[in-house]
């Protein structure tokens, strides 16, 4: 069966869209050439050269997707656009090409993907300026830019694997982008490690789905879909769900993510918040027609996203690095997509990818800006009141926390986040009964202490007192025009973007859904659990979660500061608990890492090594070094001894003969 | 003619750089030599005809003809790549080794060119006297190597080394005598026609298979390799580890698989066993290491284990892959091999803890050693992937266990490169740490090639795979299919009996 007995795609064959991934690898390549240059000439580039050739190709590519997105409504509904570059690796019966396909997933992925980072290279022009090693740092955005691209592209799961790992060593080499700090460096090294553990599920799950299909392809995959079973789909799905755990930060490996705040603060923004670290969800999305087959897998991607995001909420209640504080909050969305796709919502996972994207980022680079503004200070007990120094920085963080909170309807994160909750409750799952029920209300708890973190870090920050260093008090100052300009642009987006899929339940025109239907019309399980009229109620009901978790923290943070002393001290423990991050990190060293190591050292050195190899593998060698010292001995140099030799052997000679 | 002069030129070269006086014109001239093979060994690839799967370039010229000894060369798909590749890394250890060398000069060289003969010659042999000659010719220039301009334990490593592969050499040589015999011939064709008897295979096989094991080497006959690599001189290590292994695996594809067939399927599944144990040993022996040359060679185990893993998949894309591998493995542990040779000619040391935080002081170093390393991390784009993937791919239908377990080693190779980078080239750069010249042009020049073919490998790897493809199904899967055989006959006509026989029973 090929694939053209699956009706519903119509391929449309495109020569141009390679432009979009090529813009940006090109600006890598001639920053990174002049990089080098620079370097072996010992002669410096003006810093306007690379932040053009950088930002260019950034809105290149940008460019190239609008068009792209616009001939792409023009044609009928279920066409992808596709292009074949060449034919990448051939053997036997193992074919991949290099090719790109746009579907509408892709297409919202790229439009999405492109701005967002435009205006983050543009305000990297501002935030990095001063920096010695500006070519180096474009040449990576860039570089991760077209990575990314290509793993949203791809039009099979080699390709894209090129993209993910391409988009894992980027972020690598941004986090440690200033190595000669050691802990940055380390950070950068935790990431990659971290994300190849997890690369070793996806390798495993690629395996598995070119032994069971005999393809990478996406659409010949889909084809060949009866030649999964519910048990060979659940245990590829896991696998895929693993390597998206590694690449999105997920339970068990999220550990990485808080490390990577490392990185520049637009890094932070663009790869660990709002595209790269989505990927994992793109992924399971990509195959929903695989998850589609395996209840168990979407289950513990529904359950292990909601843990996730009650879990990284909780961690940052108390954390008091600005960034670190987003960081989490980033862990804790991210659980709310994978609880959106595990309960086969996929466009409500890919709505709150996009939501997200937009507030996160905005409010990582308002937070850039804050930073900028006090001169490298991260920490929050030493800001305060900072609302009327930056206003500009200030509008766009409170825009993206009003978003991100959920208090606001139709802006940003309300009717995304509500969506996901909404669907986690009318989903049944097959597996556990109740399963919705818990998984709604750990969401909607998550929700509670969502609003509540944010809101502690906007009192924290922009009200009240200056509580920091007075030197830096003095110069305060507002960031210049070419990062507060993309930052608005980022926090307007993230007003804007809560109407890209209103509920039906309200009048809604449920746009982006219906854009992404064609892609997801065989996974998308209906609600049946919760009749979609009662959508309204539930959206009142986690509007005033939210509310009362905005209103509590104003409340303890803002009027009676006490009161946050008191609570923490509440729970025992539970202050150093969460300042340790649950000491989750020294548990790895204790376990994964310690046993490695342990394993290394005593199977493999000491046994396998030293015993086995030293002592028996080397018994012939020894034997014939014996023999050969033997020999070595018996040359004495004496010509009776060697008459001696002579006679005794012709004695033995004789002897044999005669036998 | 172009195979005799690619085994001759170097020949002739060494002898004429070990008679000159001078050593810098001694340089020059091996440089000179090297770079005239490499041109005339492009002339295989543009002469080469991919739907071809016998041998090409043949020359035959009766060398003992009492004995039927002839010296008899030709080239297919399963020695193109690694002539190709010999001839090209040559030329690259020469300009890297340039300044590294300090003393007698003129005989390293010379030895540089001499095995750059023998391994041709190794490969190119299509008469298995010839070929076992320049196959014991290649462990002199090596024995010198290590032992002559090695470092501090230069002996036991030599001794270790000789020893090892004079063991195998040996079993080897009396199988070899044994099937000559039995054929009368030499002739690598004659022998290929032939097909022997069970017992014969099983014992050919196991000595034909221990010697080019040992030289892969396969775990657990890797004992030699740590000390080899890390005592040898850079250039040493990188002709060791880049080409040498390779002959070994190369030894696997020419006579043990099509020779005895029937021994290799048996043998087949203890051999993966081996190769997947190598990956995770040397893997997890390469996360211990201090000194980072013996890491890298721990490394370069590792992989070849996977190589060894795809070839006994016996299907296309298994042994496709493991040649695309040793291709991909020998440019970037050349790389890796030479550049960790530049950083001994600044410091004088391979431990981690001399260095740190050099990506300040060397940044066209550190950049060098990031792009060959991504090969060997097995990044997508990069030598090291294309190759990967193929074996793990055709390992998995043949055993999903042993694939599954071999990603282990894809794992731990970003563990213990990415921390070995991080501790000699990233963080503060010590305060006492002296200050060291970046890469030179000449540096440059031997790095340069490698890293674009890397990206060559792995861009565009079917460059590689498609001239060898024919050959691989000719002389490999063809022999290794179960033959129309008489026996399947006569059980068919036996159960047919039994049926018969049944009926009348139950009658």
């Amino acid at each position: 069966m090929g694939i053209e007995n699956f009706q519903y795609i119509s391929f449309v064959q495109s020569d141009w869209i390679w432009l979009i991934v090529a813009a940006p690898l090109l600006g890598a390549v001639l920053n990174g050439l002049l990089t080098l240059a620079s370097i072996g000439t010992r002669k410096t580039v003006a810093p306007a050269v690379y932040s053009t050739i950088a930002c260019g190709g950034a809105i290149l590519s940008f460019l190239a997707s609008w068009f792209t997105f616009l001939h792409f409504k023009t044609l009928p509904e279920g066409s992808t656009l596709t292009q074949d570059l060449f034919n990448w690796i051939e053997a036997g019966s193992f074919h991949v090409r290099m090719n790109f396909e746009l579907d509408a997933l892709s297409i919202t992925m790229i439009v999405f993907v492109t701005f967002v980072s435009s205006l983050i290279h543009l305000y990297s022009v501002g935030y990095m300026k001063d920096d010695p090693g500006l070519g180096r740092y474009f040449a990576y955005l860039n570089f991760f830019l077209f990575s990314m691209l290509v793993l949203v592209m791809a039009q099979n799961l080699l390709v894209l694997f090129l993209g993910w790992e391409g988009v894992g060593f980027c972020s690598y080499l941004l986090i440690g982008f200033w190595f000669e700090d050691e802990v940055k460096a380390n950070a950068g090294k935790k990431a990659i490690i971290v994300n190849r553990i997890g690369d070793a599920g996806f390798m495993a799950g690629l395996l598995m789905v070119f032994a069971l299909s005999g393809t990478l392809n996406f659409n010949e995959i889909l084809a060949h879909k009866q030649a999964f079973n519910e048990w060979t789909a659940t245990v590829v799905c896991l696998c895929f769900f693993f390597g998206a755990a590694g690449k999105s930060a997920q339970i068990p490996l999220y550990v990485w993510l808080p490390d990577a705040m490392a990185g520049p603060t637009p890094v932070s923004a663009l790869i660990h918040a709002a595209t790269m670290v989505t990927a994992g969800i793109y992924l399971v999305a990509r195959l929903n027609f695989l998850y589609v087959l395996a209840p168990w897998a979407t289950t513990v991607v529904a359950v292990v996203g909601a843990l996730t995001a009650l879990l990284a909420a909780t961690l940052a209640l108390a954390q008091n690095d600005i960034k670190k504080v987003l960081a989490y909050s980033t862990i804790s969305q991210l659980g709310y997509m994978f609880l959106g796709v595990g309960v086969s919502a996929y466009s409500a996972g890919m709505f709150h990818l996009i939501t997200h994207g937009f507030f996160k980022a905005c409010l990582f680079l308002a937070a850039g800006s804050v930073i900028h503004a006090l001169q490298g200070e991260q920490d929050i007990r030493k800001m305060g009141g900072l609302l009327k120094h930056i206003p500009l920085t200030s509008i766009g963080f409170l825009l993206g926390w009003l978003a991100i909170s959920g208090v606001m309807p139709f802006c940003g994160g309300f009717f995304s986040k509500d969506e996901i909750l909404w669907r986690a409750l009318a989903t049944p799952n097959p597996i556990l009964a109740v399963l919705p029920e818990i998984l709604y209300f750990t969401a909607l708890f998550t929700a509670f202490l969502t609003a509540f973190y944010m809101t502690r870090l906007v009192v924290l920050v922009f009200f009240g007192d200056y509580r920091g260093d007075r030197n830096i008090y003095e110069h305060l100052h507002e960031s210049p025009r070419i990062m507060t300009v993309p930052l608005l642009l980022l926090a307007v987006g993230s007003l804007v973007s809560g109407w890209l899929d209103v509920p039906r339940a309200i009048g809604g025109g449920q746009t982006l859904s219906r854009f992404l239907e064609p892609v997801f019309h065989l996974s998308t399980v209906e609600p049946t659990g919760v009749s979609e009229k009662m959508e309204p109620l539930f959206m009142l009901l986690s509007f005033l979660v939210a509310g009362l978790g905005l209103g509590s923290a104003w409340y303890v943070y803002g009027l009676k500061h006490t009161i946050s002393q008191l609570l923490l001290k509440m729970i025992p423990g539970g202050k150093k608990a969460i300042e340790k991050e649950y000491y989750v990190d020294e548990i790895y060293e204790v376990t994964v890492v310690r046993w490695t190591k342990w394993f290394a050292h005593w199977v493999s050195e000491r046994l396998v090594e030293g015993l086995f190899i030293g002592q028996l593998v080397a018994l012939p060698v020894r034997a014939a070094a014996w023999t050969a010292r033997l020999f070595q001995k018996a040359q004495v140099g004496f010509v009776r001894a060697y008459l001696a030799y002579v006679v005794a052997g012709a004695g033995l000679l004789i002897y044999l003969i005669l036998h | 003619m172009i195979l005799s002069i690619l085994i001759g030129l170097p020949l002739l070269g060494a002898l004429g750089v070990g008679l000159f006086p001078n050593e810098k014109a001694a340089k020059a001239l091996s440089l000179a030599v090297a770079l005239v093979a490499f041109v005339f060994s492009l002339a295989l690839y543009t002469g080469f005809d991919p739907s071809d799967g016998g041998f090409q370039f043949r020359e035959l010229h009766p060398l003992v003809p009492t004995v039927g000894i002839q010296y008899s060369l030709g080239l297919d798909g399963i020695s193109l790549w690694l002539i190709l590749l010999t001839t090209f890394l040559t030329p690259l250890v020469i300009l890297g080794s340039f300044d590294s060398i300090r003393q007698n000069v003129r005989g390293f060289f010379a030895c540089v060119l001499l095995l750059e003969s023998a391994m041709v010659g190794t490969l190119a042999s299509t008469d298995l006297f010839l070929f076992y000659l320049f196959w014991e010719l290649m462990l002199i220039p090596a024995f010198f190597l290590i032992g002559l301009w090695g470092g501090p334990n230069r002996v036991k490593a030599t001794l270790q080394f000789v020893l090892f592969t004079m063991l195998g050499s040996l079993l080897m040589l009396v199988a070899l005598l044994y099937v000559t015999h039995e054929v009368k011939s030499f002739d690598y064709t004659a022998l290929f026609e032939h097909a022997f008897p069970q017992d014969v295979q099983f014992w050919c096989f196991l000595a034909f298979a221990l010697a080019f094991l040992i030289k892969v080497p396969l775990f657990p006959f890797h004992a030699w390799l740590p000390d080899a690599y890390t005592e040898a001189p850079a250039g040493g290590t990188v002709l060791l580890s880049a080409v040498m292994v390779k002959l070994g695996a190369y030894g696997l594809l020419r006579f043990c698989i099509p020779l005895f067939p029937e021994a290799a399927k048996g043998f087949a599944p203890w051999i993966m066993v081996l190769a997947v144990a190598g990956v995770v040993h040397g893997a997890l022996m390469a996360t211990l290491q201090k000194d980072f040359k013996r890491l890298a060679a721990y490394s370069s185990f590792s992989h070849m284990g996977l190589i060894v893993l795809g070839i006994f998949t016996f299907s296309l894309t298994g042994l496709q892959g493991g040649i695309l591998q040793m291709v991909g493995h020998g440019i970037y542990m050349a790389g890796l091999f030479l550049l960790i040779g530049m950083l001994y000619d600044r410091r004088g040391s391979h431990e981690m803890a001399a260095y740190g935080g050099i990506a300040k002081a060397l940044p066209l170093l550190s950049f060098a050693f990031m792009w060959m390393m991504l090969s060997a991390v097995g990044l997508p784009g990069f030598g090291g992937f294309s190759g990967e993937v193929l074996l793990l791919i055709s390992a998995y239908q043949s055993s999903p266990l042993l694939a599954l377990t071999a990603i282990a080693g894809f794992v731990l190779a970003a563990w213990y490169l990415f921390n070995f980078y991080g501790r000699v080239f990233l963080g503060p750069l010590p305060r006492e740490f002296p200050k060291f010249p970046d890469l030179s042009p000449r540096e440059m020049g031997a790095i340069l090639p490698l890293a674009l073919l890397s990206l060559w490998v792995g861009l565009g790897p079917n460059f590689f795979l498609q001239p060898i493809e024919k050959t691989l199904e000719m002389k490999v899967i063809e022999k290794l299919k179960p033959p129309p055989a008489m026996t399947d006959f006569a059980a068919e006509q036996r159960r047919i009996q039994e049926a018969v026989e049944q009926e009348k029973k139950g009658r």
